[in-house]
This record gives C-alpha cells, structure tokens and sequence, in this order.
C-alpha cells in the first residue's frame, strides 16, 4: 500500500510539474511576444469558440475535442487526490469524457487523412526531404497528443489504473508545453482580430511630413529579421493541422501554393538560417502571386495563424526588388498615370451615369449618401449594368445620392495586395481629401473590395464614414418598404448565391444578400461553400491583373460547385466575381446566367 | 567646351542617322562630328566629318559591354564634348553602361538634339506620345538618339583616325544562337495585328485569318478564350489585361465582342476597326471604323480588295 502511495505520490507531483511547465512555456512566449492573456482575452476566446461551436462545423469540433480533452485530463489529474470526497465531479467528468473521446478518436482519424493529402501536395510541390520530414514530425506529434489525450480519457474508467492515467498525462503534458505553447499565445493573441486588418508597414502622411524617419522603415521582407515579433510568432505557431491548405482555393487550384507549406518554410528558414537569412530561397515567386487574399487559410485555422501577414510582407518585398512582370507593373503604371488599375482615362469614369440623372457630389454635394462605384463598375460594360441597377433601385426608394464621377479614384486595394503599399496609400489619402473636403458621411459601396477598404482601412488615414455595402441598403430598403417586388413581378428562376469573400469572409455580410433574393426569385439554392466558408472567385489579392501557372482555374471549379446546385444562374454581390464567372459560364458552356444582386432586383420593379 | 561630338551605332543606317544628329550638335557645340567605329571601318557607314577607329575589340559580334568599355576608354583620353548612340536596343545598352563608367548624364531617346558651350539639349516623347518633354543635361553627355527620326548623313568624309583601346574582355560568352521557335509572334512591334475571338466558329478556319494577317504585313493576335480556354493559338497571341498590351497602327478585331479586358490591351492602337455580327457589341465603341456583318464574308473580301491592288 505504502508503495502504491509513493508511487501515485510521486506520479501526482510529477503531473503537477508538467502542468507547471505548460503554463510557464505560455507564459514565457506571451512575454516574449508582448501578448496580453489576461482574463478577459481568455474570455473573450471562450466566447469566440462558443461561437464557432454553434456553427457546428465538424473539423471544428474535432479540434475543440483535442483542446477540451486536453483541459479536462488536465483537470482530473490536479483533482484526482479530492476526487473521492466530490463522487459528482467524477461522474461529471466520466460523462464528458465520452464525446470527447468520440471526437478525439474522430480527429486521429481525420489526421491521416490530412498525413496523405499533406505529402501528396508536398509531392506535387517537390518539397526538399528536410522540409518533408520535418513536416511529418508535427503531424506525428499531433496525432500522438491526440492518442494519449483519448487513452487518458478512457482510463478514467479505471480507477485502478491512475498511475497510467499519471503517467500519459505527463508525456502529453510535456508535448505540449513543447510544442503548442506557441501557438496557444497566437490563438489568444489574434482570434478577434478581423481579417480586414493589414499590417501597415508604414504611413505616408508620417513618412511625407518628417514623422517617421523614412530611412528607418523596412518596406517588405527582404529577410528574415524584417519581420516583427508578432509576425514570427505567427509564422513559428503552425502545427501542421492543415486546415488552411483544404481551404484554400490557389492548393485546390493545382496552383503551387499551400499557406500552410508557405508558414512553415519560412519559419524552418528562420529557425535554421537565423535573421540574415532570405526568405526568396525558400518561397518563389509564382507561389506568392498565387494567393487571393481570400482569407479561407486564417479564417479555417484553429490556432488563429495569419498567413496574409507573412504573404503581404513578401510581396511588399517582391514589389521593392522590382519583381514585377509587364501585368503587373501596367497596372501600377496605369493607378499612377490614370487613376485606374486598366489604364482608361479618368475623365470618363462617370461616363456610364450619362442620361440615367445621377447627380454628382459637385453639383449636389447636399446628397445623403455617396455612391462609390468602384474601377470595374465604371469603366467595365458588363459591370456597369450594376451601377445602372443601383441608382434605379435608389431612386425608386427616394435615396438621395450622388457620385464622385472623374474625382473618384481608384480606392487602391490591387495595389496594396499586390505588396505596392506607397501606391495604395496615395491613392487612399487623394481620396479622403476629396471626400472630406465633401464633408461625405454615408457611403454606399457595390464592390466589397472598395467596400472593405473604405469601411476598415480608410480609418486609419483619416477617412472615417458611416459605409454599407450595396446588399445591406438594398435589404433594409425593402425592409422598410420603399422598394417593394410585387408578387407576379418574382422572377421564376432558380438562383445561387456566391458569396464574395470580402463581403462575407472579411466583414459578415452575408444575410442580406439572401433576403434581398429571398424576395425577388422563386427559388433559391445553396452551394456547400457559403457565407463566411465562401469558396473565392479567383480575382482577389490582385489576381484579376495577372495569371499564375496552376491546373485549373480557381472560377472553373466554383462554376462546377454552382452548376451542381441545379440552379440557372449565379447571383454575385462582386462586379469582379460577376465578371469572373461570366467568363467561364460562357467559355464551360453551361447555359448560365450571372447577374448581380441588384441587377435582379432592379428588374423586378 | 570644344573637343568632339562622337556617333556610334550598331547598326550601319542607324549609324548614318546618328551621324546627322552629332553633325547637328557638333555645329552649336563649335566641335568637330566624328563617326565611332569599332574594330573595323565599316564601308556603309557614312561619316559628315572624319571617323574614328578604336582598335583592340574583334571586328564583329561584339557585346555591348565591350564596345561601351572601348568608347569608355578611348573618351578618357580623347575627351569628347558628347557622344550619341543610336537608340536601338544594343544601344541603349551601351549608352547606359556608358554614363556610369563615365559619372555623365545620359538623355535617352531623344530627338531635335542641339547645343551650346555648356549643355547638350533634345526632345523626348512622354505619356505615350501626349507631351512632349524638352530634356536638357550639362556637357559633357551622352545621348540615345531617337531611330528613325534624322534622314541619313549625306557628306562622306573619308579620314580615319585610329586609337587603340587595347584588350577588352567580354564578361559575356556566346555559347550558341539559336533562332526563335518557328510560330512565335512578336505582337508588341507588329504594324498590323489581325487579332480573333469567339466569332471564329472553329480552329480550322484560324488559316484564312492568318493568309490576311500575312497579306496584310501583320501579326495574328486573339482574344483570351482562343488561348487559354480553346487552346487554338500559343497563350503569346492573346491580347489584353492579362495578356500583351500592343499599340499597332492598325487593329483589326474580327469576332471580338470587347470586354474591358480585351480592350485594357489594344485601347492605344492608332487605329481599330472591328467586324462584329452583333451591332450593340462593345468594340464598335473602341473602334474608328467598325463592319456589322459575318467575318466569314467581309474577311474574304477583304483579301479580294487587297489581291486586286497588287
Ligand atoms: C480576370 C479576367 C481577365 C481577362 N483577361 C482577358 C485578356 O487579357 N484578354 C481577353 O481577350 N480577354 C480576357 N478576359 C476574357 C474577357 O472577359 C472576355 O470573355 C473575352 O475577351 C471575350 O472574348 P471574345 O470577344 O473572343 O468572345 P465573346 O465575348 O464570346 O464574343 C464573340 C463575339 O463575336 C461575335 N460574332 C459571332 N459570330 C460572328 C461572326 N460570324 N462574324 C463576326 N462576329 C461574330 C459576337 O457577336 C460576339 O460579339 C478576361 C476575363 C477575366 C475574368
Ligand atoms: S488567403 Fe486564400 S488564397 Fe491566400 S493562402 Fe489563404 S486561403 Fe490560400
């Protein structure tokens, strides 16, 4: 008896040790990082899993079961020794237990799939052996702390076995002080923080007037040491869970882009060739142009890694050596010279207004709302029917707006996610004079990418307005009743919705659309990919400028996913999807129609 | 400052060209023009005044790094007031590596040269062609002088002088020269681009339009599902905002509908016409003169008008 006391004694402090150890490792990297983990951060995590637990999305589940069980092992080994004075909490954690282990048995056997799928990209991408190994080593590990956290759970069952039960808890324990102490200060770092914020290298305003010291700011990542703290905290907390690389729609594409072979390469580089170390060894080109800025990658990781934060800082980079091929340079040439990504002249961007009396701000600056048209719907043909559906639907209601006609320039987003963050700030600053200088509050925006810019960018330059993105005004509108689709006036078609990533990934817009459907067609489908797990169009992050080899195309394969639904046509809240998938709806043949949101309801009044 | 105003080129007529512009300066500068050859006096080339021959590259094939390192070194010596360089490509390169081996300035691509004592002066284009920028840079300098615009010199002056630059050593080897695959097009430079769309019903009609494209001088171009989706043309031919960008005196657009990424690349040609069966379609808007009819008729008569003037 004495012997089994000593033992489970010793097994107990040893247990404690490793808990201890955990939280130290958190405690040391929050330090290292500066990353507040107070109580209310880790509350606010809570609520935010809770949230994502709602959503009932099962590789979400399976990974709050390795986080959960984790917890509650950790738990019953620091209560074991009171345990016996509290028979409740025993069975308490005996019930839990069970789903949990069902989902921990679920996640092993969903992380060899992810094994196979991981080393064929790898293979595809002819990774060198040391970036292979090293890869399967996380993944080895993470299916070991997935055993022995299930092994621990079920010895619960057996109180006789509680030395075991100590002893695969500690091994786990020291896993994962190791290994996920990082990335635990990542996720409680960075789960609130939108997807909408870019790191901004600098400010131009700063720069310009003597603030900043312009020879002290690094404008991109040349090598390694140019990333912060928080950037190599993101880089260095990827566990190899895989999840952004079944998300992301340049890997599905065949393009040679994975962000999670993206992180962690460039976190190996830093590991292994220190701060001096270049990160263009290791990371092509075509690999960086390949991503959309979709935001699928950060949005699906479980330990809140932000890959747009390394991909942005590597094309700044790019964009600093001169890596840009005739595409991409004609388009910054063009937002130099003419104050649009296609090089048509700016005096003409209000042209498509003509006849249609749309006032502008300079001869009605006392218009309640902005309506910002965005490059495409300007100066495209096809996108330009969007512009004409909108100020129709407004006027009916009785809106009163007004655009910006050949003062509106371009608002600067496939500068800025082309790395051209000089260019993007210019744009953005000439155009908060303007609108200021207007007094504008409201704005109303049908491209989410201007959309996205005005409404979380613009801010921080000192562009501050009340912004809606066209689906949300056209919504209430009906809502409140000032626009009204009479009941013969329904369209009998069956429609899809594809969401657009900077609409509903980026910033929750996403129901409106619907509604807004809801009322003017008879029959509305859904794809398996929507709302905030929408599947991108393949022309965000600047794509629509340029191409990169790949298998297929990113359109192609959502064309597929909406023709599946049986529906007729595709409705886009995006003149850039609208465009992409009018492209391919042609050249696939598949007899579709693609229209905007507001183009649908414009023809129901 | 007097000395001499140097000419050099590549190129025999371009070489006569320059000399004309150095004949200008050389007059407002109260300098002598003289003709720059290297290695060898070529006898088509025509000097106003008297050449100079530096010895020590080969006689031919020289890479522009050793011709600008000979000039570089015979100009330390023999202190020109200016030298300009035909603005061909060769000659960009040298005029370039020029200006730094000699701490000068360097206009590039100008025309109207002149000078005075102290500055060499030319006129260069801007923003494709809208502006024209008077650039003006302190002697001595360097200029690329525009190809094409200054009519041949006429006067040929016989004297050469030689001046021995010694051994250069080319940092570049020509290992082989291989020409370019057969098929493929250079639409950038092209005068005339025949360029197809959708409206060709299928591949095997793609040889008419390139018989017209050829007897027209041109170039076949296409619109970007020829390319990419329906693979009928190599993905050089395709035109426009993810494809080339091309400036031709004459675009023909035949079967092409006109989106916005199709004309982003051939919106600065001189001139457009199109021939489209749907009169609404958006490239009558891009085109000066545009045919609302069937290409499978209008373009066989349009070979039958250009086979009657021959
Ligand atoms: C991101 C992105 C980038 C793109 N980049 C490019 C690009 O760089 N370049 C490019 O070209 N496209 C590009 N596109 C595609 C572009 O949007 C159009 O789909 C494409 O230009 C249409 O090609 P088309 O005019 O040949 O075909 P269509 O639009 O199908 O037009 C065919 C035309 O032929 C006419 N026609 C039919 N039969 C006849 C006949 N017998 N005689 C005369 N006319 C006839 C029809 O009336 C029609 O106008 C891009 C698209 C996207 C989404
Ligand atoms: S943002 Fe989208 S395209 Fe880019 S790496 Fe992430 S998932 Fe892939």
């Amino acid at each position: 008896m004495a012997g089994l006391d000593v033992g489970y004694l010793a097994v107990y402090l040893l247990s404690l040790a490793s808990v201890a150890v955990f939280g130290y490792a958190i405690l040391w990297h929050a330090r290292r990082t500066s990353t507040s983990i107070g109580p209310g951060r880790l509350l606010g995590l809570g609520e935010d899993e809770a949230r994502r637990l709602a959503s009932g999305d099962p590789v979400f589940l399976m990974h709050l079961s390795i986080a959960v069980g984790i917890g509650l092992s950790i738990a019953n080994a620091i209560l074991d020794p009171v345990m016996p004075y509290v028979p409740l909490l025993k069975d308490a954690f005996l019930v839990l237990s069970v789903p949990l282990i069902v989902g921990l048995v679920a996640a092993f056997v969903w992380r060899i799939q992810v094994y196979f799928r991981s080393k064929g990209v790898e293979r595809e991408f002819k990774s060198t052996a040391s970036f292979t190994s090293a890869s399967t080593f996380l993944q080895l590990i993470l299916m070991l702390a997935v055993a022995l956290t299930a092994s621990e759970l079920a010895l619960f069952w057996f109180p006789s076995l509680v030395i075991a039960s100590g002893l695969v808890g500690v091994v786990r324990n020291s896993l994962v002080a190791v290994y996920y102490s990082r990335p635990s200060v990542n996720l409680v770092g960075n789960f609130d923080r939108p997807l909408s914020a870019v790191r901004t290298p600098f400010n131009l305003a700063d720069v310009m007037s003597g603030k900043t010291d312009a020879s002290a700011i690094s404008i991109g990542a040349g090598k390694i040491s140019d990333f912060d703290t928080s950037q190599r905290l993101t880089f260095d907390s990827c566990v190899e869970i895989g999840a952004c690389e079944a998300a992301c729609p340049a890997t599905a594409a065949g393009r040679p882009l994975s962000p999670r072979v993206l992180v962690r390469k460039v976190s190996l580089l830093a590991r292994e060739g220190g701060g001096s170390a270049d990160p263009f060894t290791t990371v092509g080109e075509d690999e960086l142009w390949s991503c959309t800025s979709c935001g699928a990658c950060m949005s699906s990781c479980p330990v809140s890694v932000k890959h747009l934060d390394v991909i942005y800082d590597l094309r700044r980079g790019l964009v600093a050596k001169g890596k840009l091929d005739k595409e991409k340079s004609a388009m910054l040439e063009n937002l130099a010279q003419n104050q649009n990504p296609y090089g048509f002249k700016n005096a003409t961007r209000g042209d498509w207004a003509r006849g249609l009396g749309v006032d502008t701000l300079a001869t009605n600056p006392k218009a309640e709302y902005l309506y910002w048209v965005g490059c495409l719907s300007s100066f495209d043909q096809r996108a330009q029917r969007i512009a004409r559906a909108l100020s129709k639907i407004l006027k009916q209601a009785g809106v009163s707006f007004a655009i910006l006609g050949a003062e509106e320039f371009c608002v600067g987003d496939p500068a800025r996610r082309l790395g051209e963050e000089g260019r993007y700030q210019e744009l953005a600053y000439q155009n908060i004079e303007k609108l200021n200088s207007y007094g504008v509050k409201k704005i109303i925006a049908t491209c989410p990418h201007c959309f996205n810019a005005l409404k979380n960018e613009y801010p921080q330059f000192g562009g501050r307005y009340e912004v809606v993105h066209h689906t949300q005004l056209i919504s209430d509108l009906i809502k409140a009743g000032r626009i009204r689709v009479p009941a013969e006036k329904i369209q009998k078609i069956s429609v899809t919705l594809h969401d657009a990533c900077y609409a509903s990934r980026y910033n929750n817009v996403f129901d409106e659309p619907r509604e807004i459907l809801g009322a003017s067609v008879s029959d509305v489908r859904e794809m398996g990919r929507r709302k905030e797990k929408t599947f991108c169009c393949g022309a965000g992050g600047s794509n629509y400028w340029y191409k990169v080899p790949q298998q297929r195309s990113i359109a192609g394969i959502r064309t597929e996913e909406a023709q599946k639904t049986g529906a007729k046509a595709i409705a886009t809240e995006c003149p850039f999807c609208l465009s992409m998938f009018d492209d391919t709806t042609k050249v696939m043949n598949t007899g579709m129609d693609v229209r905007d949101v507001a183009e649908i309801v414009a023809e129901c009044l | 400052m007097s000395g001499a105003v140097w000419s050099y080129s590549e190129n025999e007529s371009v070489s006569n060209e320059v000399a004309s512009a150095a004949a200008d300066v050389a007059k407002g500068a109260s300098a002598e023009p003289v003709v720059l050859e290297i290695g060898a006096v070529r006898a088509g080339v025509r000097a106003p005044g008297a050449k100079l021959l530096l010895k020590g590259p080969a006689t031919s094939d020289v890479p522009p790094e050793v011709a600008a390192e000979a000039i570089a070194k015979a100009s330390k010596q023999l202190q020109p007031a200016a030298i300009l360089i035909g603005a061909t490509r060769y000659g960009r390169e040298i005029a370039s590596r020029l200006a730094v081996k000699l701490t000068v300035g360097c206009l590039s691509e100008v025309s109207k040269l002149s000078a005075d004592g102290n500055a060499l002066a030319g006129e260069r284009n801007a923003f494709a062609g809208k502006v024209v920028a008077k650039v003006s840079c302190a002697l001595p300098a360097i200029a690329t002088v525009k190809v094409g615009y200054y009519a041949a010199v006429e006067s040929a002056g016989t004297a050469v002088t030689e001046s021995d630059v010694g051994q250069v050593n080319p940092l570049v080897k020509v290992v082989s020269r291989e020409k370019k695959a057969a098929g493929a097009v250079d639409l950038r430079s092209a005068k005339v681009i025949v360029s197809a769309g959708r409206g060709v019903k299928k591949k095997e009609d793609l040889p008419m339009l390139e018989e017209l494209a050829r007897e027209m001088h041109g170039a076949l171009g296409c619109s970007r599902p020829l390319s990419s989706d329906l693979g009928w043309l190599p993905e050089e031919h395709h035109i426009g905002l993810t494809g080339v960008t091309v400036k031709p005196d004459l675009y023909l657009a035949l079967g092409i509908s006109g989106q916005l990424q199709h004309t982003a690349g051939m919106k600065d040609s001189k001139v457009v016409a199109a021939v489209n069966t749907d009169k609404d379609a958006p490239i009558f808007q891009a085109s000066d003169y545009g045919i609302v009819g069937d290409l499978y008729q209008i373009v066989p008569a349009i070979r039958k008008a250009l086979a009657s003037r021959r």
